[in-house]
């Protein structure tokens, strides 16, 4: 049973109440977030002060921790970024309007990379989240923190946001299970763009109901986001209580389980998980999505071409840190870009900016969306066939803090498995399947169609019924 | 000088508006939109540029923007795309414009006018929505700009006319005429001086004949119809002064000085802005159907060519006259309820034009708490065509109506000033007149016919004003012929 | 496709300031960055593709799919439309200015004139 359902039950049996909850944890917070790094600000005061007598709902009194991304209303926001140092949000986001709304606690600030660009949350000017099952290891982005505060029970549920793999890449790093809405879900009003055709905030927690349970808070249709639409939330957590994998039609695409994409661990323990979901009456079939390998360098012009454009207000007029020395208007934003954004933001800054500019946008921005349609319809093809899409997260467990920093394009190839799913718009379920020989977590994901994380959910609880996965006890 | 320059060369002029729409939200949040607010309270996250801050498109905005499209003859599209258009600057809290770019929502179209007497039509190229910036108030004598965001994301509709006017004065009928279909759509106030309506002209010359297009200079900061004509002949005679020179003119963007009278180029040496446009992520593209078009085509009203035809053709007004009673929605309307009272409709266009337009100092505002109202004044010319009152009697009562805001008929009353129509009364006065002044006499009998209006003056004092001009001169002209 | 990056160049663009180091290293990443994304050239496109995929919209693509009907998404003039939530007083729209050396109390944002000396 995961700790956000759990903990509902032990409060409606009195077990426990959010007070004592809350002082455990930020007991536990205290001690281990010095080393993991996961929070950046802890709300100790104020998520105390909620538990006294925290809001009627179906969260009541659960403590969530909200990436540095998504905005609380009077809270500062960074964006794990220098630029935004000292800049307090005027406005909640709706996510976090409505988990407030059901009763939630907010623990505090996530770690994440800078700008939600990363893989690894080593893109930060707030130091890396290490992984909480081994510490010389990153825990993966750029939700990092997001996974992480999860794995170490600094809180039960949290919300991160994906853009290219960024929850569900960290959970499988971390352990935890992790969902990619389908876009238009979940309203992004208020939470820092970075690139809006692909963002999506999801929730990340133990298990397929205690993500399920914080996914119907947030699921729907909001005014303040027309790229939300107008179609009916489901019933998440009663399917994530149903796991009946008889008949379930799953695909595995081709370009996903080419010979040595996958570490030999990953390769072992995915074999074993389809051979599970069999045994449980999944029906295996092959799929095809012949532009799989465009998918990176599409989502890379793409991805880059929005945010240079989202990144254009940090300009240190209204907010957040301005530069000290300049010798004009000019100078000041351009200084405080210099000065506020890391390496990497502006590296995608540029190459974003590089795809929009005159001369090179049919070259660049027109043809990876032109490629990216065909990527969509691909997978849409492939939802005539089968229920859901079988797939791994990522080629590797998480690897060593300082691995891949030094080259940009081996980190963008992480992203294999999980871009095309943002570019398509589609539905993405990352959990934990196993660990590897070195007890690292090795994560998989069920893609879904358009607005189908019912059947996600369904299709996880079926498989946590079959081939539970047993959390270790950490040592840090 | 001028004229000797354009007796070689044509003068090309396209010119390009701006007009923000009077709706009650901006265009891509929900914050007031309101003109003269203390300074940054009219904001949101969106249009301050917060962080996580998202655009959500007003219905009304574009309700009003393809009304006005449809009015100027436009094809509104089926499907049009808002862009993003990036530059750095205070004012645009972004960093970016919401805007349109390839795909706007209407193509086409044109603005009818009379212009020498003529019904002339300039084509429009399109029609685009897009957001207003914030407003930059600078103290350089500080050193430092101030940044007030009320006017970011305010709508505003972009109209671009084809290169097809050819002098300054064509170009300001353009203009008013534009305007007022923006004024009688209700949708802007069409005010230069207030920033609500915006004019930059495209200027180029070639000589006369020449088919090619010469390199075009961008005006900009034109504020006043005056700086409007002033502006283009200055660049007139800038530009002839550097073809004759053999030097090529340089495609740029010059700002209007209104206070030195000349203009001065906004080139820097950086190259051409690249505003690297691409379809807003954030928003969808806009679908306006045909039932749509259909619904906003019933709320247009009668639009001023339409009404100024109608004026010529019922109401016998010739299309001057027709011109300057259509100047406001209000006036027209005023004018009509006058002439149906009346039931003359050239003692009514005369008395409005010649007496109640001399009281109105804005046509677009002042009609609505003007007294004599339109039912008031067809009295009162009621009063004139039953010879109650001459019409020298009548401006008189108009000017009473004025400061007491009575009704014609209760003024009429209370100062006794029924005209003198009896010929007997008429006669004696006359006669009097006649017999004091024998000189006068004399000298008219001798040739000076001028002082028969001496003598009709003096009888109209003796009588307080009063004698039916008509009847007074009919009378006078028997008497001293037949004395 | 002409892959001729300047990083100096774009640079100027986005507004941002490198130092001769980041410079070169971008240059370089770039480089190899673009040599991958080149890959991309080996799907053709017509023109009319490149017109009507450059505004490729996943929402649009599902208001197709699910058969919804896209006019839903203009937003109202109503007080209760929850973007009014959004709205800000003038206090809390200055609240973050990071200005300096202004008047207490300022309204509006400050920064150095915008006309260069």
């Amino acid at each position: 049973m995961g700790r956000l359902v759990d903990l509902k039950k032990a409060y409606a049996d009195k077990k426990t109440s959010p007070r004592e909850t809350l002082l455990d944890l930020f007991k536990r917070i205290e001690k281990l977030n010095p080393k993991l790094n996961a929070y950046l600000e802890i709300f100790k005061e104020e998520a105390l002060k909620a538990s006294d007598n925290p809001r009627a709902g179906s969260l009541s009194g659960i403590p969530i921790g909200i990436k540095d991304m998504i905005s609380i209303e009077g809270h500062e926001l960074n964006a794990s970024s220098k630029i935004l140092k000292g800049y307090r949000a005027p406005r909640s986001a709706t996510v976090t309007e409505k988990l407030a709304n059901a009763g939630a606690i907010f623990t505090g600030r996530l770690n994440c990379d800078e700008f939600a660009m990363g893989s690894s949350n080593e893109n930060t000017s707030f130091g890396p989240v290490l992984n909480p099952n081994d510490l010389s290891r990153t825990a993966g982005g750029s939700s990092g923190g997001s996974a992480a505060a999860v794995r170490a029970d600094l809180c039960v549920g949290s919300l991160g946001t994906d853009t290219g793999g960024s929850i569900r890449l960290p959970a499988a790093f971390c352990g935890t299970v992790g969902l990619k809405p389908t876009y238009g879900r979940v309203s992004r009003s208020g939470v820092i763009a970075f690139a809006s055709s692909l963002d999506q905030v999801g929730p990340l927690a133990d298990d397929a109901q205690d993500t399920a349970e914080i996914f119907q808070v947030i699921a729907g249709r909001d005014e303040r986001d027309a790229t939300t639409l107008p179609v009916a939330t489901g019933d998440y957590v009663g399917a994530a209580k149903i796991g009946n994998l008889k008949g379930l039609k799953v695909g595995l695409p081709k370009e996903y389980f080419v010979k040595g994409g996958l570490s030999p661990d990953i390769e072992k323990l995915t074999q074993q998980s389809i051979e599970a979901l069999k045994k449980e009456g999944a029906v295996f079939s092959e799929v095809s999505l012949p532009h799989t390998d465009y998918g990176i360098a599409v989502y890379y012009l793409v991805a880059t071409a929005e945010a240079a454009s989202n990144l254009s207000r940090y300009d240190g007029i209204r907010y957040g840190k301005r530069a000290k020395d300049f010798k004009s208007m000019k100078d000041l934003i351009v200084k405080t870009r210099s000065e506020g954004f890391g390496a990497e933001v502006k590296r995608r800054i540029m190459l974003g900016t590089f795809a929009l500019s005159s001369g090179y946008f049919d070259a660049y921005y027109s043809k990876a969306q032109f490629v990216r349609s065909k990527i969509q319809q691909e997978f849409l093809d492939a939802f005539q066939k089968v229920d859901v899409i079988f797939a791994p997260v990522s080629p590797t467990t998480a690897f060593k803090i300082g691995e891949k920093s030094s080259d940009p394009l081996q980190m963008y190839l992480c992203d294999i498995y999980t871009v095309c799913v943002n570019l398509a718009g589609l539905p993405a379920l990352s959990f934990p399947i196993g660990d590897d020989a070195k007890g690292l977590p090795v994560g998989a994901q069920f893609i879904g169609a358009p607005f189908a994380e019912e059947t996600l959910f369904s299709a996880l609880a079926g498989f946590e019924k079959a081939a539970p996965y047993k959390r270790r006890s950490l040592e840090c | 000088m001028l004229e000797e320059i354009l007796k070689k060369y044509e003068v090309v002029i396209g010119l390009e508006v701006h007009a923000q729409l009077k709706t009650k939200t901006k265009l891509m949040s929900a914050a007031a939109n309101v003109y003269g607010a203390p300074p940054n309270s009219a904001v949101s996250t969106p249009c301050t540029g917060m962080p996580g801050a998202l655009p959500t498109l007003n219905k009304e905005a574009v309700a009003v923007a393809v009304q006005m499209g449809l009015a100027l003859d436009c094809e509104i599209q089926p499907v049009s795309i808002f862009s993003r258009k990036h530059y750095f600057y205070p004012d645009l809290p972004k960093g970016y414009q919401i805007s349109q770019y390839d795909r706007p929502y209407a193509l086409k179209g044109g603005v009818s006018f009379f212009y020498n007497n003529e019904r002339k039509t300039i084509n429009l190229t399109r029609i685009h929505l897009e957001e207003d910036a914030g407003k930059n108030l600078h103290f350089d004598d500080r050193g430092i700009s101030l940044v007030d965001l009320n006017r970011s994301s305010v709508p505003l509709i972009e109209i671009v006319s084809e290169p097809e006017i050819r002098s300054p004065l064509e170009a300001a009928a353009y203009l008013k005429a534009l305007r007022l279909v923006l004024r009688y759509l209700d949708i802007c106030d069409g005010n230069l001086e207030e920033g609500n309506f915006r004019c930059d002209a495209n200027v180029s010359l070639r000589i006369r004949g020449a088919s090619a297009f010469g390199t075009r200079v961008e005006l900009k900061n034109i504020n006043s119809f005056r700086n409007l004509e002033k502006a283009i002949n200055y660049e007139i005679e800038r530009q002839h002064q550097v073809i004759e020179a053999q030097e090529k003119v340089i495609q740029e963007t010059r700002l209007w000085d209104a206070d030195k009278n000349k203009s001065i180029s906004m080139r820097s040496k950086e190259e051409a802005a690249d505003y690297r446009y691409f379809p807003e992520p954030d928003l969808l593209p806009l679908r306006i159907s045909s039932a749509y078009i259909e619904t906003q085509k019933r709320k247009l009203p009668e639009l001023p060519m339409a009404r100024m035809a109608r004026f010529v053709e019922d109401y016998a007004r010739s299309p001057y006259d027709a011109e300057v009673l259509c100047a406001s929605v209000d006036l027209a309307n005023y004018f009509e309820v006058v002439a149906k009272s009346a039931g003359d409709f050239t003692m009514a266009s005369n008395f409005i034009q010649t007496n109640v337009l001399a009281k109105i100092a804005n046509v677009e505002t002042d009609f609505k708490s003007f007294y004599p109202d339109a039912k008031a004044l067809g009295d009162l010319l009621l009063k004139v065509i039953d010879k109650t009152l001459s019409l020298n009697m009548a401006k008189e009562v108009f000017e009473e109506m004025l400061s007491s805001k009575k009704l014609a008929s209760q003024i009429i009353q209370e100062k006794n000033l029924f005209q003198v129509t009896d010929e007997g009364a008429l006669k004696v006065a006359l006669q009097k007149v006649l017999d004091e002044n024998p000189g006068q006499l004399t000298d008219y009998r001798s040739g000076k016919d001028k002082l028969f209006g001496f003598f009709m003056g003096q009888a109209q004092k003796a009588l307080q004003g009063k004698a039916s001009p008509a009847v007074l001169k009919g009378l006078l002209e028997r008497m001293l012929k037949g004395e | 496709m002409d892959s001729s990056f300047s990083a100096s160049k774009i640079a100027k663009l986005a507004y941002l300031e490198l130092s001769e180091t980041e410079t070169k290293d971008f240059q370089k990443q770039f480089a190899a960055i673009l040599s991958y994304v080149d890959k991309l050239k080996d799907i053709p496109m017509t023109s009319e593709e490149a017109k009507k995929m450059g505004a490729f919209h996943i929402t649009t693509s599902f208001y197709e799919l699910m058969g919804l009907d896209a006019a839903l998404t203009l937003r109202e003039e109503g007080c209760d439309a929850p973007a009014t939530r959004l709205n800000l007083t003038n206090d809390e729209a200055l609240k973050n200015a990071p200005q300096t050396g202004g008047i207490p109390g300022e309204l509006l944002f400050e920064v150095p004139s915008i006309i260069e000396r």
